[in-house]
């Protein structure tokens, strides 16, 4: 269990350091080429690591065992992508990135409860306080006094 | 308006973590990973040629930057694990952290060329309290 939560933590560190590196690509190749570098070039490796990690003898017939739905993660994070990129220029950072996390945390607590069933009360409570703690906080980095 | 569709944005994220993860399930994590970056690739395309009539362009920049593609692996991966054995909400929780303590750390110190910025230590009851809620959550 430790294993997981501070893998979870190392992910959210690699976010922020990945922000930084797809901010300067932005700053070479504009919003959206800096962002195309990142799927083209992960594209590319996944591609390379499933055929090494396989031993170049891919399951093809899994690909078609998932339901179609499966596949619309990428296309969940590409309108995510857009939507952020179209409100950011108006709204103030501090209010999006408190958007952003309730809608995360409110559509979490609902899939966990609906396809995962692994929510409880203390859990929320738990996920209110986090939730909470980072609002303030939030407030306190880019408030209006700073 | 904007702040309802950014809060639809957020949702799209959870949604996202979980169909990661249910499609790691039939198709292993590196399956998984050239799933998404592959449709979110196309989508990108199709966005930019359809709707912002752009170029595209992937080169000229320095060679270091294009490990952007690493950490976009590094992110899926890790993620899908975490919501399997967390869940979403739990995943979300743990990695927003991450990202304020590593934020913190990086202005603190200035790393990667970053302007310095000392760390404030009015934000210290808010660390508190995002731990307390962590906690509480290890313990359900």
């Amino acid at each position: 269990m430790a294993f997981v939560l501070t893998l979870a933590f190392v992910n959210g560190c690699a976010t922020v350091i990945s922000k930084m590196i797809n901010y300067r690509c932005t700053k070479y190749l504009g919003t959206n080429n800096g962002s195309l570098v990142n799927y083209i070039v992960a594209t590319v490796l996944s591609f390379i690591l499933l055929l090494v990690s396989t031993r170049f003898s891919v399951d093809l017939y899994s690909f078609g065992q998932a339901p179609w739905w499966a596949y619309l993660g990428g296309a969940f994070g590409i309108v995510a992508f857009i939507i952020s990129m179209i409100t950011l220029s108006h709204l103030k950072v501090m209010e999006s990135t408190i958007l952003l996390l309730v809608g995360q945390l409110t559509a979490g607590i609902l899939f966990d409860a609906l396809m995962f069933q692994n929510i409880s009360l203390k859990k929320i409570l738990g996920i209110v306080l986090v939730a909470a703690g980072i609002i303030w906080d939030n407030r306190i980095s880019h408030g209006p006094e700073q | 308006m904007y702040a309802f569709f950014t809060l639809l944005a957020g949702a799209c994220q959870s949604a996202m973590g979980s169909l990661n993860r249910m499609l790691t399930d039939y198709v292993g994590m590196f399956g998984m990973s050239l799933v998404v970056h592959a449709v979110g690739g196309i989508l990108l395309i199709l966005y930019m040629k359809l709707y912002c009539h752009e170029k595209l362009k992937i080169s000229g920049m320095p060679w270091y930057l294009y490990s952007a593609g690493f950490f976009g692996i590094f992110l899926v991966v890790t993620s899908s694990y975490c919501i399997g054995a967390l869940g979403v909400s739990v995943m979300t929780c743990l990695s927003v952290t991450g990202q304020l303590v590593i934020s913190a750390v990086i202005d603190h110190f200035g790393w990667f060329g970053v302007p310095k910025i000392p760390f404030n230590l009015k934000r210290l009851p808010c660390f508190a309290l995002i731990l307390i809620g962590l906690i509480i959550i290890n313990l359900s």
